[in-house]
């Protein structure tokens, strides 16, 4: 089922190797429903135990990525709905001149509803493809095409000020 | 309209604006701290040792009476009743199901969690399977199968999937543990393997699922992950699907579980083929009932000096006062096992959330990691099954929840009352970081990019009897 130089998840190194190269998007994804890189690190780490104990769930490298995200994003929301979540992104709270246009870009982003913001990291921060965003997040990928549009017609309005 | 939608060239538009290139450069860069604390998860994991004797037994009847007789002689002069299914390590209540019925005799059948299957009884309330040609964006997925160099779906390749007959098997539902198999009937039983180089290949996974009652969505997110194994014979296929539920199914009669299946031509990267929606039914309040719930609380105060060995966003050890410090311990004695559950219930005013948190810490007798286990002692032999590798929660009001499963079942007790059972709490601390030996003064805020090795070395925290039921 696995190509030869696939990392076979079902061993410690495997999982290992699969999982190192997203660290930073499982952070990435928890951070946008977090708002806390604290947190974003607890779901993270979460995500990445449960993950290792349900890794004989997934069959293929390939559905790996969206998998292990879909599983961030649950500890997320999970975490959310505990009530364990802060107020404003912690960099846009330190809004400083300098940043300024870094911390509109992200603010913007942030400010999105959810169903539009998560396409949108995924697809513009984390360069993840439609199909797997689709599969993280459980939604036809021409609802994530659609959220994407929509999302980006309002970053437009958001960031009309940069030009774009 | 989405069937008509070119999503390949819409993907490709969107990556063209120039609003791509502005959100990737002014995208969001995590702390270093966070992606070390993330690295070091990866370090956390580990397979058991004698995790291949379960997945070998699985796999097929020699392997499994290979297995136990294995397991028979690892064990010899064991100290209680020897159940064949058990693992030696990392127990947990849902392994019982992977041992097909046929195959339970009388030393290896655990009664009561039999009764809890038995109770449970699991119906099928319905199937519908949506193949790709249904589904809206078919274009896309059938553009994915020939970029992969297969041909497009076509019914006369895939359709005696539409045939599938899934029926559910066994449920064993305590409370906590969520584990069932369904077996998939189906006459194209050899092409159902990903082990078998036919023509067609096939797998399935459970995508998602959730629990639904007259078809109403209830109580939210039960986590879509699970453990799923599968064992093929020459009629079909049967799914093994475990999951550890942080909040217990609504009770009230029966309930219905719809699960959503993923599946996949394993010859195309994410090649889906159809979605099968599968709903099957069991008795919450029967299976609960069988569970014999009998639960008692205690408070365990710790005394004396330790060591903490703090891991958040840098890892250091922190001598600390345990004087002060009280644990709470939930037992609840259930058929599947004994459930202890620990939260620090008081600590001296100085005691910051990340030194309870630390305390708290999941890890077992081997000490790989940092942080609390629990053993237990049988008429002072030390115990020859691990209680489960703990879980930690973070509970509604903030507070850390540590639990652990012991295997010790109802029938047990008696014989177990005689020759006392011990549970003991052991503190692990870093002692080593690769292989430099540290002290109670050690901080560590650099950590190597290809990862690191800790040792650590215990010290018993508490130990008290069990006041079996």
């Amino acid at each position: 089922m696995q190509g030869p130089t696939q990392p076979d998840i079902t061993t410690r190194e495997g999982f290992a190797a699969a999982a190192a190269p997203l660290e930073r998007l499982l952070l990435s994804v928890s951070y946008g429903v977090l708002h806390s890189w604290d947190l974003a690190a607890d779901a993270a780490q979460s995500a990445l135990l449960k993950g290792w104990r349900y890794r004989h769930s997934v069959k293929d490298a390939g559905s790996f990525k969206p998998w292990l995200v879909k599983i961030a994003l649950n500890e997320s929301k999970n975490m959310a709905r505990r009530g364990i979540t802060v107020e404003l992104p912690e960099d846009v709270a330190e809004k400083s001149t300098d940043r300024e246009l870094r911390l509109d870009v992200r603010e913007a982003v942030y400010r999105l509803p959810e169903k539009y913001r998560l396409p949108v990291m995924l697809f513009y921060f984390e360069d993840m493809a439609v199909a797997d965003i689709a599969r993280a997040l459980d939604i036809p990928a021409g609802t994530v095409i659609s959220h994407l549009h929509r999302g980006r017609a309002r970053l437009r309005e958001e960031l009309k000020d940069y030009g774009k | 309209m989405e069937n008509k939608m070119d999503m390949v060239k819409e993907e490709r538009e969107l990556r063209d604006d120039p609003l791509f290139t502005l959100l990737r450069d002014n995208r969001p860069q995590p702390p270093r701290e966070s992606r070390d604390r993330v690295r070091r998860t990866l370090d956390r994991i580990e397979t058991p040792p004698f995790a291949w004797v379960g997945a070998f037994a699985r796999r097929s009847p020699l392997g499994f009476a290979a297995a136990c007789l294995l397991l028979v002689l690892l064990l010899s002069g064991t100290a209680y009743a020897v159940a064949g299914w058990l693992h030696r390590d990392d127990y947990r209540p849902g392994d019982y199901l992977d041992t097909p019925p046929e195959q339970r005799t009388e030393a290896s059948a655990i009664p009561e969690i039999e009764q809890v299957v038995q109770r449970a009884d699991p119906k099928t309330e319905g199937c519908e399977i949506v193949m790709l040609p249904e589904m809206p964006d078919a274009e896309m997925w059938n553009k994915r199968r020939v970029k992969n160099g297969q041909p497009e779906y076509s019914e006369a390749d895939w359709g005696w999937l539409r045939q599938l007959r899934p029926e559910i098997q066994e449920v064993l539902y305590d409370g906590t543990t969520f584990a069932y198999t369904i077996r998939f009937h189906t006459d194209h039983g050899g092409v159902l393997s990903w082990k078998h180089h036919e023509e067609k290949w096939l797998e399935a996974y459970v995508d998602e699922e959730r629990i639904a009652d007259t078809g109403e969505e209830l109580n939210g997110n039960y986590g879509s992950s699970g453990t799923l194994d599968e064992t093929l014979d020459d009629s079909g296929i049967t799914f093994h699907s475990e999951h550890s539920l942080e909040k217990p199914l609504p009770t009230g009669g029966r309930i219905s579980i719809t699960s959503e299946i993923g599946i996949y031509d394993v010859k195309v990267d994410n090649g889906l083929l159809g979605m099968l929606n599968y709903t099957f039914s069991f008795d919450v309040d029967g299976a609960l009932a069988a569970t014999h719930a009998n639960t008692k609380t205690a408070q365990r105060p710790l005394s004396g000096s330790a060591v903490l060995t703090m891991s958040y966003d840098t890892m250091w050890n922190q001598p600390v006062n345990l004087d002060g410090v009280v644990l709470e311990e939930t037992a609840s004695f259930r058929s599947t096992g004994v459930y202890l559950s620990y939260r620090v219930k008081e600590a001296p005013a100085d005691w910051t959330t990340q030194m309870r948190r630390s305390l708290l810490d999941p890890t077992n007798e081997r000490g790989k990691f940092q942080g609390m286990s629990v053993s237990y002692t049988l008429g002072g032999d030390d115990m020859v099954y691990e209680p489960s590798f703990p879980e930690v929660v973070v509970q509604e009001d903030g507070t850390f929840a540590y639990t652990v499963v012991l295997p010790i079942f109802p029938s047990d007790y008696e014989t177990l009352k005689q020759r006392g059972v011990t549970v003991r709490l052991t503190l692990h601390t870093v002692d080593s970081f690769d292989g430099e030996p540290v002290g109670e003064a050690w901080k560590q805020t650099t950590f190597p990019e290809d990862g690191w090795d800790i040792t650590t070395s215990a010290k018993p925290l508490t130990s008290f009897p069990l006041d079996l039921p």
